[in-house]
């Protein structure tokens, strides 16, 4: 499934049409609809943004789905996302329960030079601000390691009664840190 | 490749048997610039997860308590004119027994 979104990331599903009109879709998932697209549109907050953003209902609530906490700053844009959520299949030696999957565009963080933005000293700062700045020796260390900073991702099975997705974060963050780091292994 | 917790690992096919892409090249090219494996950072990622409870109850057993969450990641890679791709596998499919 992963390789399926990577297709959609590289334009080759199907052809280029097709991939640009199912990116979008899994753009306004995560960001609502841009001005310019089509019919229907979805103005933000969007519809179905991923697991992996902030929860914005009660913990506990019947609304809450249990996303992330914000405690763990996600290293990483989603550029796209498709949710689910459903009873994992039928297996008579368990009950049913809800499970949550996705499968993530995403881009790395503060490695995109035209993402570059001059700050404005008076604007009141926020979380987000800094999401966007150009970070140059970032950049170097990717392209040290001939990666993009783009990626696809799929995750499945987390349980509904699992309280965040924090350690799915977690696991993306570092994977990929750390390797662009080369940092020490340690047990 | 299994860890201690009995979770199997699989590095990512070589894409060129499914896309026919000449410019689409193994994993293992890009894996090979660095010391380190993309991979072994991601065994020992999904490994601290597990330990530390971030992803349920485990080690997982399939049970409705101690599910067992799949996880593929593809980091992009290019590589001169040629573009590539790292990745990591995970069977991302649940078949219970029935099936």
């Amino acid at each position: 499934m992963a390789r399926f979104f990577l297709k959609i990331l590289l334009k080759q599903l199907v052809d280029k049409q097709s991939s640009d009109k199912m990116g979008l879709l899994l753009y306004e998932a995560e960001n609502g609809s841009t001005d310019d697209a089509p019919e229907p549109r979805f103005l933000p907050p969007p519809p179905d943004p991923s697991f992996l953003t902030k929860e914005t209902s009660a913990p506990g609530s019947p609304t809450s789905s249990n996303r992330a906490t914000d405690t763990v700053p996600r290293k990483f844009k989603i550029e796209g996302v498709k949710i689910g959520q459903g009873p994992i299949k039928a297996d008579p030696d368990r009950s049913g329960i809800d499970v949550r999957s996705e499968g993530l565009i995403i881009k790395w963080k503060h490695i995109t030079k035209d993402d570059e933005r001059v700050k404005d000293k008076n604007k009141v700062k926020n979380k987000d601000d800094d999401d966007d700045v150009f970070d140059k020796d970032l950049r170097k260390k990717f392209d040290d390691c001939k990666l993009t900073g783009e990626g696809t991702i799929c995750w499945q099975n987390l349980s509904n009664t699992v309280p965040n997705t924090d350690g799915i974060i977690e696991i993306i963050n570092d994977s990929i840190s750390n390797f662009i780091n080369q940092a020490p292994l340690t047990p | 490749m299994t860890d201690a917790l009995g979770t199997n690992y699989g590095l990512m096919p070589p894409d060129n048997s499914i896309d026919q892409k000449p410019d689409l090249r193994d994993a293992a090219i890009v894996q090979n610039q660095k010391e380190v494996p993309l991979q072994t950072y991601f065994n020992k990622a999904y490994k601290d997860a597990l330990s530390n409870h971030r992803l349920g109850d485990q080690p997982a057993d399939d049970s409705v308590a101690k599910l067992h969450v799949p996880i593929s990641l593809i980091a992009y890679a290019k590589s001169g004119d040629a573009h590539t791709r790292v990745g990591i596998y995970r069977d991302e499919m649940h078949f219970p027994p029935a099936c």
